[in-house]
């Protein structure tokens, strides 16, 4: 058997960000000490940014179930905190998340601040998995289906006027104007 | 791959029967990768019965990068006139003359 077909993956509990740390303890209290994943998920169409943990009880090992947490942040300013007190290997999770997404993760005064530098990436600031972020290999080609035998007609002949093919694979977000440099550093 | 598969020759590149291609678009547009690209002119075909002149499409170049294609086929299953088809001789690594000549281009003198 596949091992992701071991164990049930059980609904998301949606926490507030500002409890973010404090469910994670708790639930780590309670057996779940286990972090599988920690990623995120944009959403733009509410501006949201949301942080998404699996959590495993380690006494069940692979055969458990998985438990999912998550919590909502606004796009612009994505402030988490951060949960490396209760699970430390949180801490490259964190990292990436920051790389690719552009979430800021906080820790309590006192405490050091989050390592968030970047793991792959020369320079942080382009979040290559939000939905904005363009895929220069679709936006800085012309798509070779658009070229159509009927663009070349026999001398004497014009060019028939026809509706250009949708583009596909490239999202409307895009191609949209940029937005203003309003999404933190 | 099915048994059907199984007996066949491995599929290592996609050849291009130029004699059915009619130019259509239809493989480049399916292309997730957008990695084929097709040149074609139209010309008065010299047969066509009646007084209105018939129009034909003329292919004039069609290459498949071999750097971004990904052996998915769907421009094999795509294609209505099957003029495209799995061969089983790989494309090796080469210069860009090399590869190119690996391409298909409409003889000199037209077609």
């Amino acid at each position: 058997m596949p091992l992701w077909q071991r164990g049930a993956v059980m609904g998301v509990e949606v926490t507030a960000a500002r409890d973010w740390l404090a469910h994670h303890r708790a639930a780590s209290e309670q057996g779940w000490t286990y972090l599988e994943f920690l990623t995120a998920v944009d959403w733009p169409d509410t501006a949201e940014i949301e942080i998404i943990a699996g959590l495993r009880q380690a006494a069940a090992g692979r055969c458990g179930d998985v438990r999912l947490l998550s919590c909502r942040v606004p796009r612009d300013t994505a402030l988490v905190p951060s949960i490396v007190a209760v699970h430390p290997w949180a801490a490259w999770h964190e990292r990436e998340t920051h790389e690719m997404f552009g979430v800021r993760f906080t820790s309590d005064p006192g405490l050091p601040a989050p390592d968030l530098r970047p793991l792959l990436l020369s320079e942080v600031g382009q979040w290559p998995l939000r939905r904005t972020t363009a895929l220069p290999a679709r936006t800085d080609r012309r798509w070779p289906g658009l070229s159509d035998p009927g663009d070349h007609p026999p001398p004497g002949m014009t060019v028939r006027r026809r509706v250009a093919p949708e583009v596909p694979g490239v999202p409307a977000l895009w191609l949209a104007p940029p937005s203003p440099q309003g999404e933190h550093p | 791959m099915t048994g059907e598969h199984a007996a066949q020759e491995p599929a290592a590149r996609i050849e291009l029967l130029a004699a059915n291609c009619t130019s259509c678009m239809l493989c480049v547009r399916a292309c997730p990768t957008w990695c084929i690209q097709l040149d074609s002119h139209q010309e008065i075909d010299p047969d066509s019965p009646g007084r209105r002149p018939k129009v034909r499409n003329v292919l004039d170049r069609f290459a498949i990068d071999w750097g971004l294609c990904m052996f998915c086929g769907i421009c094999v299953q795509v294609c209505p006139f099957e003029a495209l088809e799995w061969a089983s001789d790989a494309v090796r690594a080469g210069t860009r003359a090399e590869l190119d000549a690996t391409l298909w281009q409409a003889p000199a003198g037209g077609n």
